[in-house]
């Protein structure tokens, strides 16, 4: 029978297949309760610092994958079956909307009482470890401190035309940003005033980046002078990177987002997970956070012993109702992809 | 006739028998559903109910419009330019005997073992506003503004040449091996010139190879999603749009959207299905031995060369960018172009920390995988389609083809909405894991690829081996160990190792369904460039390029000697 | 298994395509020894046949018998018969060596066996000291050898041949078709051989069977097919012949032209008339005696031992063949330039009286 070979080859193809595969991933043969999968946006070193300490406290290993853009889309493309115990990080405009998608159990940890309600959910869905303040930043080799933009209205100003550079859509805090900026306005009842502005400002951006780091090149490399990033980025690339940049302290303010953590409904590691938030929000490890990534405090005990440098930089911050862009973040930033970006220069 | 009775025999016996079953749950499962949903979800109007309401608001907003037109556009450019420059190289190796020239040969196919992403990065390191090249070239031409700028659609078909005009390449050459010498002599005979020998003659014979190889590249570049991202720039084109679509939670649309760009390349795989089926041009039965081409002119000899040296520059160019940095400090890179002290800490970064070596050992487990089970579905699917006449041939056909028209990011989600509800397709309980997602997801993006080489391999066993075989009484199975298998064998072999090399540095899918256990390099080095250590990602991406060519050359030494050059019957 | 029973029976085989009969009731006998031809021209089912008898493909109606035994049931690999191929299906990743030994393999030989086997049939083909050869690089006539050899290596009950001489040149064709007739004699295999080439079916065939539209239309020695064809099919197949649809009545038959030529047989009924070129006699000088007529010389052909002639009797063009003899040549006789007048004898006996 000539067939059957083909057939035999076929099924001993998928056996072999099969018994790679068992090799090839031991967390489907782990036991369950001796680990703790974390999603985050956060970055990969950050992550696995956290992720030592808490291994060192609590031996318990810690999986993470940082999912950046596309953390949402996961956790709910998994709701029927979930992978992840915690979600850790992205913005609290994210953590609102997927509370109100029934993703997340409540959960509230010893450290919660001491966080201000600005940073958290009412009923403990999700709580904010971390601020990520977003500013303007300019090239100081390239401008002065007078030339540089003084607010975010300035970066409408056709005096810095292809002198802009931004992240895409795709990256959380520009998404944030930009719906910030819109909220501004529609507060005002000035929405179509506020998309002008958009527009104006979009016909000033020189590109749009789908990468940080092609973004802070540019402007390291004085392909543009202006732009604008999460705080914690800018100090890296100051002190690690020596990049010559001047943060602005925009006179409007600037929009602080709350990195936020929570517990995943239906996870297979609810005790693990918990004891992470517990271990991830404490002040120590914010301060932690604060001495080697530079990212901002939210816990009162933490700020405290933040690094110098958060003393010295000031800046305003944005009166933003996140709960409010919460709702219309996705619908402001499918129009702006659609009608804003790009939308004055040729479409070659 | 006579060597295909048997395959119609055996076919009607297979009607009868199990193999299809498992196939067609494979395929129906894993490429069809996941489609069909898509499509479900496109077709949902706001009342639940079935409506055409995404379609007219896709087909009357100007912006996504002008992404469909974009993405036709790149497709079609990207053809072009692909097939200038592959049929270019194919000509000219073919005419040109120079010593290296098997080197440079493997040299032309590496362009597309490397993954897009690092390619990108590559490209604008190199041709960026500031990039190496652009700045060599400002400082050797003392210009006041930057000569390149790698953005937009020129930017996209500059990566897109770069890394898809192997398929038209490796197309081409095999063509003109095969041209028959003797119509070319019996042409010049009966007076045509050399033009008209090329029209007349030459591309009729590479017609077939142009077609697939046009149609392949059209559903790639259409398709294309890492380029665009990250250096479209105002070009927006359908695949940028889906993603933006799915992050700012309109499904609906982005179902659309993904709908219109699988219909689109559906279009032209149908166009290339139907001239196969139509085509009766064979090549007469027995060709002469192919007569070598030769460039007589010795101008035209000498630009031909200094054309094709530049070209291969050019593609080489890359590789030497992500080799360079990959010694270079990360955060000097930020602000500096010409890099002035070099280290490897970049190297000591990956291959000293567990978790950062971690990806390499993940890809090239999840590659492996994904190419087995890969062979295991496309070598009875093109059994089935090449030595059958089964009704459901077409069927399957389409099915292991599909794939090439659905966009990455599809796939991926499809699959993650599969396996989260048990299901008849999911295994239940073993998907559950979810770890095997990744390389189902590597496998079914392969799978046109390796269901096209093991098509080709099928052509080439004659059926007379079979029953030979058979008459000299061997049973089924040994046939297949001793004839078939071995005569399959450089085509699978050829199939399995560009699926693994496209799956070992693949990204699109990998974005969305990789999982903490499984995280494999290509994520590992976007992660890098994302913490602004470009340095990083280079060094990936040079011990890439290693891995992929040991593979490659130890994999070539394994193949038995002489094997493509064997008569395996017409 | 009897030893009386031929070779090979089949009993109204029957096979067809997609609603195409191919093979149309079939019925024959090969006995063991023997040398069988299928002999037709092409798309008449023969190889179809051959394929059926290997088991290849299995017939939708009929029997076919191997050694009296009822081959359905047997399995390809287990009818013992050997095929060379008209393309040779030569195993192209192996030597000529391994082609050779893979069906002795297969039968659980000691290494020395068949190192033994191997080594005496590559002698036998002329093909000694080829064995680490690839097939690729062997030239048609020696792949065929090969071929030849791999298939009686497994010492066939049954050894078919599928056009084996075809692809060859004209030289080596009538080479390898002494070769192949004495290996065959010295073997004492039972062959059949398929063809389209009638020279060869008449040369190598103890018996053959004429094929024609699915059926066999005559079955014979070379002698008898080619004397007494059965109908007017077979005497146009096999060999040249002046082949004429004449109306038969009373001891004579009537050409289209208006010839009438007498028969030797008065009863003979058929459609046809049939004369072979070598029984067109002709002469230059008149000659006297019954038949013999007045004729238009046409042309001459040499063609080595034969000259072939063209001449018009009565409007009717014969083909005409004789010795190429010195001296015996009408055409060499003074004034036998074309449009002269030469002398025709068409003997009645020799004329054939056919059927459809």
């Amino acid at each position: 029978m000539r067939n059957t070979g083909v057939v035999k080859s076929a099924a001993g193809l998928m056996l072999a297949a099969i018994m790679l595969l068992c090799g090839a991933a031991p967390g489907l043969a782990a036991a369950l309760e001796d680990k703790v999968v974390v999603y985050s946006t956060h970055g990969d070193s950050m992550l696995e610092a956290v992720a030592d300490a808490f291994e060192k406290k609590t031996g318990v290993p810690v999986e993470f994958i940082n999912l950046k853009g596309e953390l949402a889309d996961r956790v709910r493309a998994e709701k029927g079956n979930p992978q992840s115990d915690v979600m850790y990080g992205g913005p609290s405009s994210v953590y609102q909307k997927l509370t109100a998608e029934d993703l997340f159990e409540p959960y509230s940890p010893s450290w919660a009482d001491k966080i201000d309600p600005l940073f958290k959910d009412a009923k403990g869905y999700w709580i904010g470890t971390i601020e990520t303040p977003v500013l303007m930043f300019y090239n100081s080799e390239m401008l002065s401190k007078d030339q540089a933009p003084k607010d975010w209205s300035d970066l409408a100003d056709p005096k810095y035309k292809d002198q802009i550079v931004s992240r895409n859509a795709l990256s959380s805090s520009a998404r944030a940003t930009y719906s910030a900026l819109l909220q501004q306005y529609a507060k005002k009842n000035a929405l179509e005033a506020g998309w002008k502005f958009l527009k104006d400002m979009d016909a000033n951006v020189k590109r749009y980046y789908g990468s940080g780091s092609l973004q802070f090149q540019a402007v390291g490399r004085k392909e543009a002078a202006v732009s604008f990033a999460v705080l914690n980025s800018i100090i890296d690339s100051i002190k690690d990177n020596k990049m010559p940049l001047e943060v602005v302290d925009a006179a409007s303010g600037s929009p602080v987002i709350t990195d936020g953590i929570a517990l995943v409904k239906g996870a297979k590691h609810p005790n693990a997970a918990k004891a992470f938030i517990e271990f991830a929000g404490s002040p120590e490890t914010q301060a932690m956070l604060a001495q080697k990534f530079n990212r901002m405090p939210t816990h009162p005990d933490a700020i405290a012993s933040s690094p110098e440098w958060m003393g010295k930089i000031t800046f305003k911050v944005m009166d933003v109702d996140w709960e409010a862009l919460a709702d219309k973040e996705a619908e402001w930033m499918q129009k702006w992809d659609m009608d804003v970006k790009d939308s004055g220069k040729d479409q070659k | 006739m006579r060597a295909g009775d048997g395959f119609r025999e055996a076919g009607r016996r297979i009607r009868r028998s199990w193999i299809l079953l498992p196939l067609l749950w494979a395929l129906v499962g894993y490429v069809l559903h996941p489609a069909l949903m898509t499509l479900a979800v496109s077709l949902r109007g706001p009342d639940g109910g079935v409506s055409l309401a995404g379609y007219a608001a896709f087909f009357t907003s100007v912006s996504e419009l002008t992404a469909l037109r974009n993405s036709v556009l790149l497709g079609v450019l990207t053809v072009l330019v692909c097939g200038v420059i592959g049929t270019w190289l194919a000509f000219f190796m073919h005419a040109v005997t120079f010593p290296g020239k098997r080197v440079l040969d493997k040299l032309f196919l590496l362009p597309m073992m490397m993954p897009g992403i690092i390619i990108v990065y590559a490209f604008v390191q190199l041709y960026g506003e500031s990039g190496l090249a652009t700045r060599t070239l400002q400082l050797a031409l003392s210009l006041d503004k930057p000569p390149l700028d790698l953005v937009g659609l020129p930017g996209i078909l500059t990566v897109h040449a770069f890394t898809q005009y192997a398929f038209f390449y490796i197309a081409v050459s095999l063509a003109i091996r095969r041209i028959d010498g003797s119509v070319i002599e019996s042409a010049r005979c009966l007076g045509a010139s050399r033009g008209r020998i090329f029209f007349s003659v030459i591309l009729p014979f590479l017609t077939p190879a142009l077609v697939t190889a046009s149609a392949i590249t059209f559903m790639t570049g259409a398709g294309s999603f890492t380029a665009p991202s990250i250096i479209g720039g105002s070009y927006r084109v359908l695949t940028t749009r889906i993603l933006l679509s799915k992050a700012n939670n309109y499904l609906g649309m982005a179902a659309v959207e993904t709908a219109v760009l699988t219909a689109l390349s559906m279009v032209f795989f149908l166009g290339l299905r139907w001239y196969e089926g139509r085509r009766t041009f064979a090549p007469s039965v027995r060709a002469a031995a192919p007569q070598r081409l030769r460039i007589a002119n010795p101008w035209l000899k000498g630009g031909a060369i200094a054309a094709t040296a530049g070209l291969t520059v050019l593609i080489l160019l890359p590789f030497f960018t992500i080799l360079l940095y990959s010694f270079v400090d990360s955060a000097s890179l930020m602000v500096s172009v010409f890099p002035e002290t070099f280290t490897t800490d970049n190297f000591t970064a990956i291959l000293t920390r567990r978790r950062a070596f971690a990806p390499f050992v993940n890809s090239v487990l999840m590659s492996l995988l994904a190419g087995f089970l890969c062979l295991a579905v496309a070598l009875p699917a093109a059994y089935v389609i090449e030595k059958t006449t089964l009704r459901l041939r077409w069927l399957i056909d389409l099915l292991v083809t599909l794939p090439w028209a659905l966009p990455a990011s599809a796939v991926a989600i499809n699959l993650i909405s599969a396996a989260a509800e048990p299901s008849v397709f999911s295994f239940s309980l073993i998907l559950a894991g979810s770890s095997l997602l990744l390389p189902l997801g590597y496998c079914i993006k392969g799978l046109p690829l390796m269901a096209k080489t093991a098509h080709v391999s099928f052509q080439n066993l004659n059926g007379a081996l079979l029953e030979a075989s058979r008459s000299l009484g061997a049973t089924g199975a040994r046939t297949f160990r001793r004839i078939t298998l071995p005569v399959l064998y450089p085509g699978l072999l050829a199939g399995f190792l560009l699926v693994f090399v496209r799956s070992v540095g693949e990204y699109a899918t990998s974005a969305f369904l990789y999982t903490p256990s499984n995280k494999p390099i290509s994520i590992a080095m976007v992660n890098a460039v994302f913490e602004y250590k470009i340095g990083v990602a280079m060094a990936y991406g040079t011990l890439l390029i290693v891995l992929t060519s040991v593979l490659a050359l130890v994999i070539g030494r394994l193949r038995p000697r002489g094997m493509e050059g064997a008569p395996a019957g017409r | 298994m009897s030893d009386d029973a031929p070779a090979l029976e089949l009993i109204g085989v029957e096979k067809s395509f997609g609603g195409e009969p191919v093979c149309a009731g079939i019925s024959l006998r090969v006995e063991k020894g023997e040398f069988f031809t299928f002999l037709g021209p092409s798309g008449c089912g023969k190889t179809t046949l051959l394929r059926l008898i290997a088991g290849f493909i299995s017939p939708d109606a009929g029997e076919i018998r191997l050694d009296g035994q009822d081959a359905a049931r047997i399995p390809v690999e287990k009818r013992g018969v050997g095929m060379v191929f008209q393309n040779y299906a030569l195993f192209p990743h192996m030597t000529v060596f391994q082609n050779i030994e893979y069906g002795l393999a297969i039968q659980k030989k000691t290494p020395t066996q068949i190192r033994t086997s191997v080594a005496r049939l590559m002698d036998m083909i002329g093909l000694a000291g080829f064995g680490e050869r690839r097939v690729d690089e062997l030239s048609g006539g020696e792949q065929q050898r090969v071929a030849l050899a791999r298939s009686l290596a497994v010492e066939p009950r049954l050894l078919l041949l599928d056009e084996p001489l075809s692809n060859l040149d004209a030289r080596l064709r009538d080479k390898m078709r002494e070769e192949l007739k004495s290996l065959q004699k010295q073997l004492g295999v039972t062959t059949i051989l398929v063809t389209h080439d009638q020279t060869e079916a008449l040369t190598l065939s103890d018996r053959l069977a004429v094929f024609h539209k699915g059926g066999v239309a005559q079955t014979g020695s070379p002698r008898d097919v080619y004397d007494h064809p059965a109908n007017a099919f077979v005497a146009g197949f096999v060999g040249e012949t002046n082949l004429f649809r004449a109306e038969i009545a009373d001891g004579a038959a009537r050409l289209p032209g208006g010839l009438i030529l007498r028969l030797g047989d008065a009863a003979a009924r058929g459609e046809y008339v049939s004369i072979r070129p070598q029984s067109v006699e002709l002469s230059a000088a008149p000659k006297d005696g019954p038949d013999w007529r007045a004729a238009e010389f046409i042309e001459a052909r040499v063609q080595g031992v034969f000259v072939s002639y063209a001449v018009r009797i009565e409007g009717t063009v014969f083909q005409a063949a004789a010795l190429n003899e010195p001296g015996g040549r009408i055409d060499a006789s003074p004034g036998a330039s074309p449009g002269a007048t030469v002398f025709a004898r068409l003997s009645p006996d020799a004329i054939r009286v056919l059927p459809r």
